[in-house]
């Protein structure tokens, strides 16, 4: 997949509304190999954004189209191909498995795609200060190292584009800054696109484009 | 996909597998048992008798009449009038061996002997409710087969031998045993023969060798003549039992054996087995129920947990998976015990029937009730599915 089209998107729910927004009822497209950060307040539909993309809402008018393909048209396993091979999510809510550990968290994703060895997933967790939380059930541990977890779990599988919903909200500025390397070696290492949501605090990357929600 | 698994099964509690097993045992158990019976004892009756009762008729013993024994016995004028009542379809007769029989029994190894007098009757094959291939008498073999009533083997194994502390004997052990024949002519002279049971009546109560034996011995042995016959044997249509039986009374004859009346007891049969089979697809049915209760109550609980499945991109297959597996693990077993339940259900009633109702050989099927089992583990087993899918769909949107 080399791009994403919104054609007029707009989420239903601001139909009646007048909105401000350079993405909302606008035609852009997201290219593979750029970096775009979504800057919004809360209530503009950030979320919504995210969801649309990764095709588990489609409350809205307006076309949005991979590589010129409307996805509205997809069926469940073409999403479940593009969820296992083109494109990655980390959630604003995380969606994390309380009731296992973190560790197992991550290896029941990459039992599905047998992208990375268990080598890179350590040391993944090593650098990102959370080796010592990996045998944690994942409700045992701050919001902080959870996202740090749900990060290490979006990348266990290769992708086009990687769409990150306000990653770095509860991070510390070091380990933000970490995990904003361990991203960047890893787009770099796969020529994708970059998609960041924030509300305040942004993810440090050299974006090529920000749009105001 | 271990970690599947454990996610999305790990909170089914042993307590509702269990419940759901036990209601599956039972409603599966019920429904194969109710319908295996319904067709042994449908063919139970059929091999007793489907179109055709069997009585037999003596003539009324009186104070008097013993002495004289030519009033006992059946006049061709008799027969006539007796072959014309509406309904009676053939009269066969009965003749007896006019000569003296001994028999008995030597067991050499043991040092036993024992002989007794008896006597044979003979009757027209067609009214046996035996069948056997030695069932034939040629004089240069001297050869008797010989069947005896059901009777006299109950009489002898439920009230002989336990109250004198002898053993049981088999049908098959009676049959084994070799009896030495001796009969006497008129002039006093021994003839030998050998004898053994080749089948047990349950429809004529005397001891019986083929007609041709008797027939032959009574002309061999003895210079009596002819002689009328002290009993009958009617073939009469099952459908006017009733009134047959109250025209030969009142005609001044005695029925002899107890007649069993088909269509009652086929419609009370058909009725309790139907009534049996109603309660057994309703508790099947149930156990249906409960069981997409707790799928849906363990799916509605794993909610977010698969929406997050698919959201990291896990077709529905393998969500669908621990599902298919756990529900065809449980069914399997607990069709499996409702299978071995029926066998030895089976086996209990086919027992009682035997020796106590004294039905006779009924062929044992194995394939029908396998084949019940089978037709509802696919259907329970393919509605649950169906369910499940449906369900895992819905969550997928």
């Amino acid at each position: 997949m080399i791009k994403i089209n919104l054609n007029g998107c707009l989420p239903r729910v601001f139909s009646d509304i007048e909105t401000e927004s350079s993405l909302w009822g606008k035609d852009i497209v997201f290219e593979k190999g750029k970096k775009y950060l979504v800057k919004s307040e809360s209530g503009r539909g950030k979320s919504s954004f995210c969801s649309y993309l990764i095709g588990y809402r489609d409350d809205y008018q307006g076309a949005i189209c991979f590589d010129e393909m409307n996805i509205k048209t997809f069926d469940a396993e073409r999403w479940s191909s593009l969820r296992q091979a083109s494109l990655s999510y980390l959630p604003q809510g995380l969606m994390l498995f309380d009731e296992i550990s973190a560790i197992e968290n991550i290896l029941i994703k990459n039992a599905l795609t047998n992208y990375r060895t268990r080598e890179w997933i350590n040391s993944a967790m090593v650098r990102l200060g959370i080796d010592n939380r990996a045998g944690f059930l994942v409700s045992k541990l701050s919001y902080g190292q959870k996202q740090r977890v749900a990060l290490i779990r979006a990348l266990c599988q290769p992708f086009d584009f990687i769409i990150l919903d306000e990653p770095t909200s509860h991070l510390d500025d070091n380990t933000s800054a970490e995990v904003s390397k361990l991203l960047i070696e890893e787009v770099k290492a796969s020529g994708a696109g970059v998609i960041v949501t924030s509300i305040g605090k942004d993810m440090e990357l050299d974006y090529d484009k920000i749009i105001h929600l | 996909m271990d970690r599947i698994y454990s996610l999305l099964l790990g909170e089914l509690s042993k307590k509702r597998i269990l419940c759901f097993m036990l209601t599956q045992i039972v409603g599966v158990a019920i429904v194969v048992i109710s319908v295996q019976f319904f067709f042994d004892v449908r063919k139970a009756l059929d091999t007793t008798s489907l179109d055709k009762e069997y009585v037999i008729l003596t003539k009324k013993v009186g104070t008097l009449s013993g002495l004289f024994s030519s009033d006992l016995s059946f006049s061709d004028a008799n027969i006539a009038d007796i072959q014309s009542v509406e309904g009676v379809g053939s009269v066969g007769e009965f003749t007896s061996s006019n000569f003296r029989v001994q028999a008995g029994v030597t067991m050499s190894s043991r040092g036993i002997g024992y002989t007794t007098e008896m006597f044979f009757e003979s009757v027209d094959d067609e009214y046996l409710d035996v069948k056997s291939d030695q069932w034939r008498f040629d004089p240069k073999r001297k050869e008797i087969p010989i069947i005896v009533p059901k009777n006299y083997i109950n009489l002898y194994n439920f009230g002989f031998a336990p109250a004198s502390g002898l053993p049981k004997l088999s049908n098959d052990l009676i049959k084994s045993i070799g009896l030495d024949i001796t009969v006497y002519d008129d002039s006093g002279s021994r003839h030998q023969f050998s004898g053994h049971v080749v089948g047990f009546s349950s429809r004529i109560n005397t001891i019986l060798a083929p007609k041709e034996f008797v027939e032959w011995g009574n002309s061999t042995f003895t210079n009596s003549g002819e002689t009328q016959p002290d009993r009958l044997i009617l073939s009469i249509n099952p459908k006017q039992t009733e009134t047959i039986l109250e025209k030969l009374k009142s005609d001044g004859y005695e029925v002899e054996n107890k007649v069993f009346n088909y269509e009652a007891v086929s419609k009370t049969v058909t009725f309790i087995v139907s009534i049996t089979l109603f309660i057994g697809v309703i508790i099947t049915i149930m156990s249906l129920v409960l069981l997409v209760l707790s799928l849906f109550l363990l799916i509605e609980r794993n909610r977010s947990k698969i929406f997050n499945l698919y959201i990291l991109g896990f077709p529905l297959k393998t969500i669908f998976k621990p599902y298919m597996k756990a529900t065809l693990l449980l069914s399997s077993c607990s069709f499996v015990f409702a299978y071995i339940l029926s066998l030895l259900a089976r086996e209990l009633y086919l027992s009682i029937m035997v020796e106590e109702l004294g039905v006779g050989d009924i062929s044992n099927n194995v394939w029908l009730p396998l084949a019940i089992v089978f037709g509802l583990y696919v259907l329970v087993v393919g509605v649950m599915q169906l369910i499940v899918l449906k369900e895992l769909r819905l969550i997928r949107k």
